[in-house]
């Protein structure tokens, strides 16, 4: 009983965290290149701007429902917004993306 | 619990200010129970001593529930319906509850069966109805209670000052 009291007296990203269940996210990044507030993407998404702050951290794991709503809002993929492990920088993907590109280039 | 609560102009956000709001709230029950009590022992007239103590509860407990307005499935159309985070908040604050509440109602069937056959102190009919109604006043005002107490405070938002700046500019 005590192990039950104490599971629900965590938090719930201690309990995510500790399922092993964490998701990696690019609102952050999305949201900036958009010039977004947090209130204009939750009035968007019909949430609350602290659960969209909540989102942004990875201290909390949307439900599918509200992965997708997100996935159309930015208009993107979900896997390009939500990953399981974490994402590298957006500078180092883009600067792979063009070395790759200039590569195949040469090629 | 982001909603700002004042009370004598007191602004009521931090967890901290919750978490005396809270020990208020409990405070003011010991003294309503002290005072009853006082009063079936001593003399009846110390029942007004209650009332400072239903002030205090009364007080916290309207305090409380309307900073953790926002997770409560009876907000009013004012308030935003909670979204899939604060019901899954709410939800964790009606499980912590349940086994307090649960916890405490057990503890005292346990005593109840043991006191008779060990002659320690044994509750009287109207004890009885009085520990009943202190449970059923606990059951109310816990959730709330528990989700206060727990909710952090809201992390400093940089990232939206500087959108702010940008639009304004």
């Amino acid at each position: 009983m005590y192990y039950y009291l104490y599971i629900s007296y965590m938090s719930l990203t201690e309990r995510d965290a500790r399922s092993g269940s964490q998701l990696f996210n690019r609102i952050p990044v999305l949201r900036a290149e958009r010039s977004l507030s947090r209130q204009d993407l939750a009035k968007a998404l019909d949430i609350s701007y602290q659960t969209v702050g909540y989102l942004e951290r990875g201290e909390f794991n949307p439900s599918l429902e509200l992965a997708f709503r997100i996935s159309e809002f930015f208009g993107l993929p979900i896997e390009a917004i939500f990953s399981r492990a974490a994402f590298k920088p957006m500078s180092t993907e883009v600067y792979a993306h063009r070395r790759a590109v200039a590569e195949g280039e040469q090629r | 619990m982001k909603r700002e609560v004042k009370i004598m102009a007191i602004k009521v956000k931090s967890q901290a200010g919750r978490r005396m709001l809270v020990a208020g709230l409990y405070a003011g029950y010991g003294v309503v129970v002290g005072a009853l009590w006082l009063a079936q022992a001593v003399s009846v007239g110390l029942v007004g001593l209650a009332i400072p103590g239903l002030l205090l509860l009364g007080i916290c407990h309207w305090s409380i529930s309307q900073a953790v307005l926002e997770y409560s499935v009876w907000a009013p159309k004012s308030v935003a319906r909670p979204d899939e985070r604060q019901a899954r908040v709410r939800d964790r604050g009606f499980v912590i509850s349940y086994q307090v509440l649960s916890g405490v109602l057990c503890l005292g069937i346990l005593y109840g069966m043991v006191a008779g056959d060990q002659h320690w102190w044994h509750p009287t009919a109207g004890e009885w109805k009085a520990a009943l109604f202190g449970a059923l006043l606990l059951s109310a005002t816990l959730p709330s209670a528990v989700i206060a107490w727990l909710e952090p405070d809201d992390p400093q938002e940089i990232g939206d000052e500087l959108v702010a700046q940008q639009k304004r500019a």
